[in-house]
């Protein structure tokens, strides 16, 4: 679980969108930068389509409730507890401690979680659509004191900031220009309004939003005529009648009447959903082939990197040392060895320990954690902390004997 | 002959035109092919239909399909089966504050409040399509006599359930948002039910007809749908509220 403790202007719960429902007039939605959206989960050890938390210009303060990989992209910094990391990375995050985002690199951060997060499906995607009110958390964007499940993927406890994760190669941000394929509308425009549309230098409006991107530049008013309502892509850019273009980002209105001149290759759209107010915008033809080409190497980028993520991704719960007889803390908080102040301790001297035993309790956040035997067949010895005391993650609380000597182990 | 255009849409959809004018045969014949398309076409994310065109959504990094093939069988097979369709009936309290700009319309068509009622609840609409917002329906085709343009400024936010017109058509949002059509009336019917399957009542090609019911029926409907969850009450499929 993890709560909010501070929201920002919009952040919202994301996947890879809502598919099987466009003919009904449901926007696919999902991710505007659905590149940062994949790298998140890969750093996160999770598969694309799990869900994020998609964040506007700021970020999110948020405090998980159990330890957990944690990765934020899009961002240039985030504050784990009272650490500075870089932004694109994942690292362990500790029960009871903070994360906080910094500041974006343009206008959309996604933080992952481990196991992603787990809201239900609503009409098959976790994503939050925030003009039908459905999806993500009760179809809303996130408020301070939200508690948002997460899934329970067991993480190998300990890992120290050290051991952040960082992609060997940092997705290209691009500046370059916005690769476009002639539009289903074109050949309603002449050749030379075409050709100035090419070589306009416009830049972003301040009225864009996950639906669209707006654009001004130094062009005329055209007398293209509207269109019977019609299916739009995402990434159509429609000519407006006082002649801005309209880049349709994926939560558009599915049907739209202005003509749509061009559109934005696939590989290129996340970094328009990018593109602040006041950027700077300049288009580029390519070729069907090429824009195909352009997006499978993207995808190919995150799927090798993904592979050698495998084979440093840490791999089920921490084994305790063969040799070891001290049980640590997993988690900090206030530790108790019964479940009632009334009631007998869970283990006394001398009992014997089988794997799942509840050995103590650790509250944390208000919630309370069994710690549970590790180990079978071993003869509890002692706890190590007073009952009640205050623990830190990975404090030794509980040491026990191997069975033959009964009487102790020293 | 072939009478339709297959043009693309970015690398990843295309948009069939078949053709150009807002037509009950046209709109006929988009839904065969959507229907064929969204049947028979493998790896389709989406087929969305428009008035006259059918925009082919496909997953991305996949190789161009024969789309005048597609668009030729579908057509022969919809001639073959077509689709039937269903019938309708949407309840609405018309004017007053659930439609504040009847009388503005019927002021424009030298007409009053319950002529506009009549001529707007007397006649079947056809779903063309749906979109602009989730759940509108794009119904044709509005008789001549209560066309209008759309309002001079949109509003902000027009609630949910309002039953709006503009120029040859009328429509329903179904889900509050912003908008620019006159607004004579609303539906106290929930018609976006997220839990139920399909999420919305009507779907492209049924018939949907308006019943004007007055403010005690409104409250009445209105009380049954907040206990209503995954299905719609009977009556909308058997002629109308008693």
């Amino acid at each position: 679980m993890m709560r909010v403790l501070r929201a920002g202007p919009q952040s919202v719960i994301q996947d890879l969108g809502r598919y099987g429902y466009q003919p009904l007039g449901f926007s696919s939605g999902g991710a505007a930068d659905t590149a940062a959206h994949r790298w998140a989960n890969l750093l996160a050890g999770n598969p694309p389509e799990a869900a994020t938390v998609e964040m506007m210009l700021q970020g999110v303060e948020v405090q998980f409730n159990r330890g957990t990989w944690v990765a934020v992209t899009g961002a240039k910094s985030v504050k784990v507890g009272n650490e500075n990391l870089p932004g694109w990375c994942a690292f362990w995050v500790r029960p009871g401690e903070t994360v906080r985002v910094g500041d974006f690199q343009g206008v959309y951060a996604y933080l992952a979680v481990q196991g992603g997060i787990t809201v239900d499906p609503v009409m098959g995607s976790r994503s939050t659509d925030l003009v039908a009110g459905i999806g993500g958390f009760m179809g809303r964007s996130l408020k301070a004191g939200d508690d948002i499940p997460t899934g329970a993927v067991p993480g190998k406890a300990g890992w120290n900031r050290s051991q952040i994760r960082r992609p060997s190669h940092l997705p290209q941000s691009g500046t370059g220009d916005i690769r476009i394929l002639p539009g289903p509308r074109q050949h309603l425009m002449n050749s030379r309004d075409w050709q100035e549309f090419l070589e306009a230098a416009y830049t972003v409006g301040t009225d864009s939003n996950r639906m669209g991107i707006r654009l001004k530049g130094p062009i005329r008013p055209h007398s293209l005529p509207a269109v019977l309502s019609e299916g739009m892509a995402p990434g159509s850019i429609e000519m407006t009648p006082d002649g801005s273009p309209l880049i349709l980002l994926p939560s558009r209105g599915t049907l739209g009447g202005y003509p749509v001149i061009a559109v934005v290759v696939s590989a290129d759209l996340s970094r328009v959903a990018q593109c602040k107010p006041g950027t700077a915008v300049r288009f580029r033809l390519i070729s069907v082939d090429e824009a195909r080409s352009l997006w499978r190497d993207q995808i190919q980028q995150i799927a090798e990197e993904a592979v050698e993520w495998h084979d440093r991704l840490p791999s089920g719960p921490e084994e305790p040392h063969p040799e070891s007889r001290i049980l640590r803390a997993p988690l900090p908080g206030v530790i108790y060895f019964r479940p009632n102040p009334e009631s007998q301790p869970f283990k006394r001297k001398n009992d014997t320990l089988n794997t799942g035993d509840v050995l103590a309790l650790i509250e944390v956040m208000k919630t309370f954690q069994e710690v549970t035997s590790p180990v079978e067949a071993r003869i509890f010895f002692r706890y190590l902390v007073e009952d009640g005391s205050v623990v830190e993650e990975g404090q030794p609380i509980i040491e026990w004997a191997d069975a033959e000597t009964k009487e102790g182990a020293r | 002959m072939k009478d339709w255009v297959v043009r693309q849409s970015g690398e990843n959809a295309v948009l069939i035109e078949l053709g150009s004018v807002m037509s009950e045969e046209i709109s006929g014949r988009v839904q065969a092919v959507a229907d064929h398309i969204h049947g028979h076409v493998p790896d389709v994310m989406d087929v969305i239909p428009g008035y006259t065109t059918v925009l082919v959504m496909l997953r991305p990094g996949l190789e161009d399909q024969p789309w005048d093939q597609v668009t030729a069988d579908a057509l022969s097979a919809g001639q073959r089966m077509p689709g039937s369709s269903r019938h309708i009936t949407i309840p609405v309290l018309y004017g007053g504050e659930y439609g504040p700009d009847l009388l503005e319309v019927a002021s424009q068509r030298h007409m009053d409040g319950a002529d506009v009622v009549a001529v707007h609840s007397q006649q079947d609409y056809r779903v063309h399509c749906l979109g602009f917002s989730p759940g509108f329906p794009f119904l044709g085709e509005l008789d001549p006599s209560i066309q209008c343009p759309r309002r001079s400024s949109p509003r902000r936010m027009v609630p949910a359930g309002s039953v709006g017109i503009a120029e040859r058509q009328t429509g329903i949002y179904a889900v509050a948002s912003p908008g620019g059509w006159q607004i004579i009336g609303r539906t106290p019917l929930r018609l976006f039910r997220p839990e139920a399957t399909p999420p919305i009542v009507y779907q492209p090609r049924d018939r949907i007809r308006f019943q004007p019911i007055d403010e005690p029926t409104y409250q009445a409907i209105l009380e049954d749908e907040t206990v209503q969850t995954g299905h719609w009450p009977e009556w909308i499929w058997t002629g109308g509220v008693k």
